[in-house]
This record gives C-alpha cells, sequence and structure tokens, in this order.
C-alpha cells in the first residue's frame, strides 16, 4: 500500500473517528440526564406518597379526638343537663339559686356547642354519610352560628358523589379558605358555590372583603414557613386538582376550586 | 471554501454585540480562515510561495482557539496549560519554520502538534461538558449549547487535518520528484476541503443555538 493510500484512508478513518466521539458524547450525556430525570420522578412520587400517609394520619388521628369529643365528653355534657334540669324543681326560692341554675345550664348549652363546633371542625360526619355537598352546607350553617360573617351556600347541577379521598380533602381546602377570609378579608358575606358536571367539580368562594386574600397569599408564597397556602396546594395537589384566585367585582376575592375526575372509579364505572 | 466562511461570517457579525466570549473567539476564528484563504491565494500570486504565511496562519488560529478554549474550559490546571502553551507552539514553530522543514515548504511538524493540542482540548472540553454537574441538574442538553457545536467543529476540522498536516511535507517532496500522481494529492484536499465547510456549517449550528437559549430566557 503507497504512503498516499495510507494518508487518505487514515484521514478518513479519524474523520469517523471525530464523528463517532460527538455522537458517544450527545448521547451519553442525554442518557445520563434521562435517568436523572428518572430518579427525580422518583424522588417526587415518594415525596407525594409520604404527604399522602402524613395527612392520612393527621385525618385518622382528627377523627378519634372528634368521635372521642362527640361520643365522651359530649355525652357526659349531656347528662350534666339534664341532671342539672333535675335539680330545678328541688331548689328553695328566693335566694337567686334557680336564676343561677338557670345560667349554669344555659352556660352547659354554650359548652356542648362549642364542642359539636369543634368535633364537627375536627372531622365533618357529614362527609362520610351525607358526602362533599352536605358536608360543605353544614360547615357553612355551623359557622353562621358561631361567627359574624355571612356564609350562604349555593348548589348548582345534580351534585353527583365525588370521591371519598378528594372529598375530604376539598372539604379541608374551602376550610382553610374560610380561615383565611376570616382572618385578613374583613368580609361580611361569603357564598360558596358548588358545581358539578360529569368530569369536573368547581367550588367558588367569593367574598366581598378587601381583596387582602390576594396579598395576603402573594406574601404566604414568598414566606418559607407559610403553610395555610401550603397545605391547600398540597392537598389539591394530592387529588389532582387547582386554585385560582380573582379579586371580586366590585370588591372581594374569589377562590375557585377545580377537582377533575372527583367521582371513584367506582362510581364511574 | 471561502464563500461557505463568507456566509457564516455574516450573522456572526451582523449579531457581534450580542456574542459571548467563546462566540466572539469563533467570529475570530472565521474571519481568520477567511484571511487564510484569501491570503495565501494572494501571496501565492505576488512571491511564488506561500508556506511561510501557511505556518504563521496556523500559529494565528491556534492562539485564537486557545483563547476559546481558555475561556471554556474550568479546571485551573488546564487553564494554565492552555495558558502557556502558545509559547511552546511557538518555540516549535519557530524551530520547525527556521531549521527543520523550512519556510518555502510546508511546516508538518509544527501544524501536525497544533492540530494534536488542540484534538487533546476538545477532548477534554466534551469529558467536562460530559462530568458537568450543572448541566445535568438543570437538565440542559449539550446539544442545545453553543459552545458544544463550536467544540466539535473545530475537534472534527482537527481529526481530519491532523493527518493531512503531519504528512503534506512529505507529499510535496514526493510531488517535486513525481512519485506520487496529482489525483490523490487533490482527493486528500478535496476531504479536507468538505470538512472543512462541514466544520463552518457545524460553527453556524453553534451560533444559532446562541439565539434560542436567549429565546428560552436562559
Amino acid at each position: 500500500m503507497r504512503i498516499i493510500d495510507v494518508i487518505v484512508i487514515g484521514t478518513t478513518v479519524m474523520l469517523m473517528l471525530g464523528i463517532i466521539v460527538i455522537l458517544l458524547v450527545m448521547l451519553q450525556q442525554k442518557m445520563v440526564i434521562s435517568h436523572k430525570l428518572v430518579i427525580k420522578d422518583k424522588d417526587l412520587q415518594l415525596q407525594r406518597e409520604r404527604l399522602i400517609a402524613v395527612l392520612q394520619g393527621q385525618e385518622q388521628e382528627r377523627k378519634r379526638i372528634a368521635e372521642d369529643l362527640h361520643d365522651e365528653v359530649g355525652a357526659q355534657l349531656s347528662v350534666l343537663k339534664l341532671n342539672l334540669g333535675g335539680l330545678q324543681p328541688l331548689l328553695k326560692t328566693g335566694n337567686g339559686e334557680a336564676e343561677r341554675l338557670k345560667e349554669t345550664k344555659e352556660f352547659t348549652d354554650v359548652i356542648i356547642q362549642q364542642l359539636r363546633f369543634i368535633s364537627q371542625s375536627l372531622h365533618p360526619q357529614a362527609l362520610d354519610n351525607l358526602g362533599l355537598a352536605h358536608a360543605l352546607d353544614s360547615f357553612c350553617n355551623l359557622m353562621n352560628k358561631n361567627k359574624q360573617v355571612k356564609i350562604a351556600f349555593k348548589i348548582a347541577g345534580n351534585g353527583q358523589p365525588v370521591d371519598r379521598e378528594k372529598a375530604l380533602n376539598t372539604y379541608r381546602v374551602v376550610q382553610e379558605l374560610i380561615n383565611n377570609i376570616l382572618k385578613h378579608a374583613q368580609a361580611s358575606e361569603v357564598v360558596i358555590t358548588y358545581q358539578t358536571t360529569p368530569s369536573l367539580l368547581t367550588i367558588t368562594v367569593a367574598d366581598n372583603g378587601n381583596g387582602a386574600l390576594l396579598t395576603s397569599l402573594a406574601d404566604s408564597r414568598k414566606k418559607a414557613g407559610s403553610l395555610g397556602l401550603k397545605n391547600i396546594e398540597s392537598r389539591l395537589n394530592i387529588i389532582g386538582g387547582s386554585i385560582n384566585f380573582t379579586p371580586g367585582t366590585p370588591q372581594g376575592t374569589i377562590a375557585t376550586i377545580s377537582v377533575e375526575n372527583y367521582q371513584s372509579a367506582a362510581q364511574n364505572s | 471554501m471561502t464563500g461557505i466562511e463568507l456566509l457564516v461570517l455574516i450573522p456572526f457579525l451582523l449579531n457581534y454585540k450580542s456574542l459571548d466570549k467563546a462566540s466572539k473567539c469563533i467570529f475570530f476564528y472565521i474571519i481568520s480562515s477567511l484571511v487564510f484563504a484569501g491570503g495565501s491565494t494572494l501571496v501565492l500570486h505576488l512571491m511564488g510561495n506561500n508556506m511561510w504565511f501557511f505556518s504563521l496562519m496556523h500559529f494565528v488560529q491556534f492562539v485564537i482557539l486557545s483563547t476559546l478554549y481558555w475561556y471554556c474550559i474550568h479546571n485551573e490546571t488546564m487553564r494554565t496549560i492552555i495558558k502557556y502553551m502558545p509559547v511552546l507552539i511557538l518555540g516549535i514553530f519557530i524551530f520547525d519554520f527556521f531549521w527543520v522543514e523550512g519556510f518555502r515548504a510546508f511546516n508538518s511538524i509544527s501544524s501536525g502538534v497544533k492540530h494534536l493540542v488542540l484534538l487533546v482540548y476538545g477532548l477534554y472540553f466534551f469529558l467536562q461538558m460530559l462530568r458537568d454537574r450543572n448541566l445535568i441538574e438543570r437538565a440542559i442538553y449539550i446539544d442545545s449549547l453553543p459552545v458544544f457545536w463550536y467544540n466539535s467543529g473545530i475537534f472534527i476540522f482537527s481529526c481530519t487535518e491532523f493527518l493531512f498536516c503531519i504528512s503534506y511535507n512529505h507529499l510535496q517532496t514526493l510531488q517535486s520528484t513525481g512519485l506520487t500522481k496529482i489525483g490523490m494529492t487533490m482527493a486528500i484536499l478535496s476531504i479536507n476541503y468538505i470538512v472543512g465547510m462541514i466544520s463552518m456549517i457545524l460553527l453556524y449550528i453553534g451560533f444559532s443555538k446562541i439565539k434560542k437559549l436567549k429565546h428560552a430566557n436562559y
């Protein structure tokens, strides 16, 4: 083989080698990145599972405390109220004992009401028995008894049943929103609208407050330790829902919660 | 080949202000290639032999590309080597130019060493990009980076040129003694021209990636 042939072949081989090196570098880096992305996805999945486990544990504990309060302490207070009622005919008149007993009975009533409110807030029994729409309605009635803000509940559509986990998380989100409105918005009226289509559950929470909810949410996003908004976002993330805040007209804030495919697999089939 | 260099130069020239340091080095490299191509023809017509101009331009291009790698490579030891390498290469060029092959023949030793060093720089830069944790963590593919395409262009060109450069002096001797056919020499030159064009296209692809990166607001 002549030297010139060697050069031609060698040059071509070198060119091929150069191209192969470049292609290998590109391929290798793409493989490394896709591997890292797979690991990242697994991490996210693990974090999601942990979050679900934490929230489920939290709900179970809330349910247990709510049941204990309702069944044990609530029952005992009812017995106390009955006993107080039984004492009434035995009292002597003239020294104001009857009035004091009446006051004590009324105070016991207040305690029973508050206990029901706490128990209901901790775990809404209506959610398990009657579904999300009724639980929200019941929550509104309960809030109307205890607070200055008037909360109205409107239902549009036929109120199709919601998957239990999604219903519980959506309920908690609405609860958190109402808490935020009470804390920051200085609203006198809140309207909760519940709407369902076969594939989409939409709940709007509109208040007539100062619109401070939007700024408070923007601040919360910047703060590392803001639990309320994180709680809302985490819960919606778990159930595949989303929330959107818009300023209301002429004032206030409108929060729109959307949950797609909200019905359980069994209900769908 | 001057045509494609001129074509590739136009977008670099039009966007000169927005070019980063590496892209500016490539811009000067393309200009040097143009001067190399045009100048060698001119020198040939004026003086009859343009081999000294080849040596000069090879060294100028080496300095420009060393600057590019000095900007792109992060390892401090490697950067120090790149910084002082032109001095060593200059010594080799001078030695080859005056004492070994002379200024009337193609300086195979010095130009071969130049391409060998550039091959090492190119390989090192590829390895650096492969190991770059920042790129992997941010899931940035290296083929979206302008510097990857610049390096690819230079690397492919150096791969092809290396063997040609180290043998061209010998080929000139064979030609002058009539021991080789002109056809095969033309074949080698043609391969080099084609690869030169490919490398210019790769440089242009690198330039087009600057626009995409800006559009993506990185």
